[in-house]
């Protein structure tokens, strides 16, 4: 860099730097200090923060009231199964994004993804106006229709050969309102068999899936799939070609190519992805809120039992807070970059 | 070409391509069914008589009569529209300041960066209770100023049923800048070197550059953190929950904690559908410019 | 390998995890219930005690917020991994569930206890649907009650209201002596009770009962001059109370009284819990008053869900049961609890003077109103603590835009 900047010039800045990052970091500091001390302590800060005695009762009484033990195998239950079953569905359709032999484009690209675009706004319209039509008039031309329209972007979306827009219709889903998909997938977890029976007209019988590790892991994994699968793409996207190549070339199945060639030297990007997600399935509260209470409920469930009956209670609550986040804080130390780039979709490499 | 080569050219196309398509359909089968499915399942609940329990019956527009006749919603749309736009401007300004002040080649930079990216690892649940204490009307701040000797300093905003949107707003950005500092910092990073070694020949005042030079440039990246931080305006619900829980009154209630409200302790599953389906129309309405302006930055490279 | 062999145990007991909520133990039930304050909890740990020493064991399910533990007990219910035992406020809440199918039936207990006779008709009616028995009712809560701190009345010189008149024009007095006149805490749900603690009290049982009753006297109700005076009445309530309102937790706002800070707060009798945990006697360190007019009845029952591959209740079910209805538990619970026995055959005069109160406005039907649970559906109820807060929150909103609003949300909901 050309720019030279004088000393004073220098320290000044690090000075700001300092009052910045202390004014960004207080609320935290605040929290780790009111957690260790005793309540009454806690309520007389920042006054006393130096002069009161330190603590860990606090601890002691949020994890003999919470089991905060029994949150964290929950939270790691769900992370890891949810990664790992993601990692099923992802490596191979990242693997199909980044290593598809790409031909020459014989069309114009704009036009077709133009009609991509029009194509998507179009299914999800109509597929409204038909569904509603389908239960109403009870025509099966009408639910045929239907299929079509769920069938048809599928088929365009497989089919279209720019990666990117692949990418982009898949992240855009993660951007719709979770509360949009609730009340479907609520349904689906408990009321099940009076779902299908009146929808589809099929009796499956009626089984639970609310607070249940078999209901948590599933729709983790959803949720977050499509990051799942841009992480793998961008990390299998710099193994180099011509070693692929070189493998099929010697005859090497499509098996054989995803577990002798490409896993190996997958690794460190899928630990990467396993991390991220651990990150995302820690902090995710909508619907770990809406759908678990005990068996399966996580930390961020966890945490948000002391907030209505324990307002007042600051440094219990300072303290579980503390203790939801902690395993953040160090994981976020190692994982930033990763953080950064799972979650911004890729503007950030 | 003939028929028959382009049959053939078509052919291997297929035996090139097949394998991959296979891979990707089970993902995108999921993807559609699970994503799309749902949110027409609520469409279409919107329109039938749900109370407890799901019935696909046909109430016409019913539930959007009633929806816009609420107050609570109504408030509630226009709570999500100020915060949003505040929001949005706050985050994408601060960020913006933030990574700026990283470029300039700070000491610890490292350590900085982690530091304003704290809050963004945090979820909002614990964001909102920690900001909950921050803002209370005798604790947090307004106690920490006056033990610094400024007796009468009152901050009350949380309780001010005008002002406490702008608490959620305070709590947003503070969580959410960091983000789009790591955004746009490694915008900053990409710029030539020789730029500035031009500016300062010219003798051009640094901010200048920022503002005239480099923001320009930055305009994907800008776009990208906004979209980002609108996505997290129409999901916001647990800072609420956590911090407000609506009040003072309904002045700060918001859309989603609308539907779940319905949903679950008014036993109301079509009008908390009927929202539900405006909240979804109203983020196509966002995300769908956004896809479309992405492909065409990205038309001509290949991804 | 050991990578392998973890993961094996990983999913193994994730597995057991699911599988580990139905407890193979007879005499072991598991409770859902929402009482996790400290006066609550301890209420609800004379049951639990009872229970274990008569050779239960009491499996604990505590979910704070009633809202949520319902939301929590019905999707266990209905997803077929039902509690022993959950909790419900007496009224229409169990309907559901009691059409479904998913609850035994108390028939046996209730014929063995000769529960008909002992309850008053209106809890026994509360319990029942078609004849059939599905609810242990367990306790008589008070909702329209006003508790004040005596020290804070002594200090300020002034005798305790009577009525919202006496309210009115006492607060000014406390006020001026920097007492916080009234504790609230800002929810809708508390907002409600105050709200109906007015409109008993000042509008009258009569239109209490019109405005929660059928719609179209409902609209009659609302439409009648004195209801608008109620709403100016309510609203400047909010004169009297401290900025730290906003969001507060009931049990935080009687620590307020309880400590001398404010003056009074108008709660369910379920505060007195609060007192007697703090070590406070009514009579001497807190007062009650009626400030209702009357008695608005509420409470709590508990049924008892299907188990899986049962056809009656369980000998833990059962014994449990037995030993909350009984009278010497019953007492030692509602002592406790700050509320009064179901059963009208216990002698009541070992509990404080605002419980005796309670129970001699039992004895009097003229004095009973029915809380919101039994009159209005959940989707009304909310509509209206909707309507409610906006206006007690919003300084510029007229009586006259209330009015109209409320008349609305009952228009409007089912």
């Amino acid at each position: 860099m050309a720019r030279r900047e004088s000393l004073a010039k220098k320290s000044a800045w690090t000075l700001v730097a300092w009052a910045i990052g202390f004014v960004m970091f207080f609320p935290i500091f605040w929290t780790g200090i009111a957690a260790f001390k005793s309540e009454a302590d806690a309520y007389s800060l920042p006054r006393t923060w130096l002069t009161s005695p330190w603590t860990l009762e606090n601890f002691a009484i949020v994890q003999a009231r919470s089991n905060y033990l029994q949150y964290v195998f929950n939270t790691t239950v769900i992370a890891v199964l949810s990664t790992l079953l993601g990692l099923a569905f992802a490596i191979p359709a990242a693997w199909g994004m980044a290593f598809q032999p790409e031909t020459k484009p014989s069309v114009n690209l704009s036009g077709k993804a133009w009609a991509l675009i029009l194509l998507f706004f179009f299914a999800v319209t109509a597929a409204i106006a038909l569904s509603v039509g389908w239960r109403m008039t009870d025509n099966p031309l009408l639910g045929l229709a239907l299929i079509l329209l769920f069938g048809l972007p599928i088929a365009a979306w497989v089919w279209t050969r720019r990666t990117g827009d692949k990418l982009l219709w898949m992240l855009s889903t993660k951007m719709m309102p979770p509360a949009g998909a609730l009340i479907p997938i609520y349904l689906i977890f408990n009321r099940n068999g009076l779902v299908f029976r009146q929808w589809g007209g099929v009796d499956l019988g009626d089984w639970n899936l609310i607070d249940t590790f078999a209901g948590m892991v599933p729709l983790m994994m959803l949720l977050n799939l499509p990051i799942v699968i841009w992480m793998l793409y961008t990390y299998f996207k710099e193994i180099p070609f011509e070693i692929l190549e070189a493998a099929r070339m010697d005859g090497a199945g499509l098996w054989q190519e995803l577990s002798k060639v490409l896993a190996p030297m997958a690794v460190p990007g899928i630990a990467s992805t396993l991390l991220l997600n651990v990150i995302l399935s820690w902090n995710e509260a909508f619907w770990t809120l809406n759908l678990t209470n005990k068996n399966a409920a996580p930390l961020s469930f966890f945490i948000s039992e002391y907030s209505s009956p324990e307002g007042q209670f600051w440094a219990k609550l300072s303290a579980a807070s503390l203790m939801a986040i902690a395993p953040i804080m160090v994981l976020g130390w190692f994982s930033q970059r990763q953080l950064v780039r799972g979650l911004t979709f890729g503007a950030v490499k | 070409m003939t028929p028959a080569e382009s049959a053939a050219k078509f052919r291997a196309r297929l035996r090139n391509q097949a394998p991959a398509a296979l891979a990707l359909l089970p993902a995108a089968i999921v993807v559609a069914v699970v994503y799309v499915g749902s949110m027409l399942m609520t469409a279409r609940l919107s329109f039938s008589s749900s109370h407890m329990l799901p019935t696909f019956d046909w109430a016409g527009g019913e539930q959007y009569s009633r929806l816009f006749d609420t107050e609570r919603f109504v408030e509630s749309t226009q709570h999500i529209a100020l915060f949003g736009v505040l929001f949005i401007v706050a985050s994408l300004t601060l960020g913006f300041l933030l990574a700026v002040f990283i470029d300039q080649k700070v000491r610890f930079e490292a350590l900085f960066r982690t530091i304003f990216l704290y809050p963004f690892s945090m979820s909002f649940i614990v964001t909102g209770l920690v900001w909950q204490w921050m803002l209370h009307p005798e604790l947090g701040i307004e106690k920490t100023v006056r033990a610094w000797g400024f007796a009468h300093f009152t901050f009350r905003w949380i309780v001010d049923e005008n002002l406490v949107v702008y608490t959620l707003v305070i709590a947003a950005v503070w969580q959410a800048s960091g983000l789009v500092m790591a955004i746009l910092l490694a915008g900053l990073r990409g710029v030539d070197a020789e730029l500035w070694k031009a500016t300062k020949i010219d003798a051009i005042p640094t901010w200048r550059v920022y503002w005239s030079v480099i923001l320009p440039t930055l305009g994907p990246m800008l776009t990208t953190a906004a979209v980002l931080l609108a996505v997290s305006v129409a999901k916001l619900f647990d800072l609420v929950v956590a911090m407000t829980r609506g009040g003072p009154g309904i002045s700060s209630e918001v859309p989603a904690k609308f539907i779940m409200d319905n949903f679950f302790g008014r036993s109301n599953v079509a009008l908390g559908s009927a929202a539900a389906t405006m909240l979804l129309v109203t983020v196509v309405a966002v995300v769908g410019p956004w896809v479309y302006f992405e492909h065409f930055r990205r038309k001509g490279v290949r991804a | 390998m050991r990578f392998k062999a973890g993961l094996m145990a990983f999913v193994a007991t994730a597995a057991l995890a699911v599988g580990a909520a139905r407890a193979a133990d007879p005499n072991s039930v598991e409770v859902i219930h929402w009482w996790t304050s400290g006066g609550e909890a301890a209420a609800v740990k004379v049951f639990a005690d009872a229970f274990d020493k008569a050779g239960g064991k009491w499996i604990d399910a505590a979910i704070a917020n009633g809202d949520q533990a319902r939301a929590a007990g019905i999707n266990r219910i209905i997803g077929g991994n039902p509690p022993g035992m959950m909790q419900f406020n007496t009224g229409k809440q169990l309907d559901e569930l009691v059409k479904g199918g998913y609850l035994d039936t108390l028939d046996a207990l209730a014929k063995a206890g000769n529960w008909a006779a002992v309850l008053p008709k209106s809890i026994a009616a509360a319990s029942m649907r078609d004849g059939h028995w599905y609810a242990l009712p367990v306790n008589i809560h008070g909702q329209g009650w006003m508790f004040y701190s005596v020290k804070a009345f002594k200090d300020a010189g002034v005798e305790p209201p009577k009525t919202w008149a006496d309210v009115l024009a006492d607060a000014p007095k406390l006020k001026a002596k920097g007492i916080i006149p009234i504790a609230q805490g800002g929810q809708p749900w508390q907002e409600h009770i105050l709200f109906d603690d007015v409109l008993a009290g000042q509008g009258g049982s009569d239109m209490f009962l019109k405005v929660y009753g059928d719609k179209k006297t409902a609209a009659a109700a609302v439409a009648d001059p004195k209801f608008k005076a109620v709403a100016e009445t309510f609203k400047k309530l909010k004169d009297f109370m401290d900025p730290g309102e906003a969001g507060r937790n009931w049990n935080d706002a009687t620590a307020m009284v309880i400590t001398g800070k404010a003056g009074m707060q108008m709660m369910g009798d379920w505060a007195k819990g609060e007192f007697s945990h703090a070590n406070q006697t009514a009579g001497k360190d807190y007062g009650c008053v009626p400030i209702s007019g009357g008695y608005i009845i509420g409470g709590d029952v508990f049924v008892f869900p299907k188990q899986a591959g049962a056809s009656d209740l369980s000998a833990g079910q059962k014994l449990l049961a037995e030993t909350m209805f009984s009278p010497a538990i019953q007492l030692a619970f509602n002592k406790v609890k700050g509320s009064i026995p179901v059963r009208t055959d216990v002698d009541t005069s070992s509990m404080d003077t605002c419980a005796q109160q309670g129970a001699a406005l039992m004895k009097d039907p003229s004095k009973q109103l029915p809380s919101l649970n039994y009159l209005i559906s959940p989707d009304e109820a909310g509509a209206l603590d909707d309507v409610i807060t906006k206006y007690f929150n919003t300084p510029d909103e007229t009586a006259d835009q209330f009015v109209q609003k409320f008349a609305d949300a009952i228009k409007n909901s089912a």
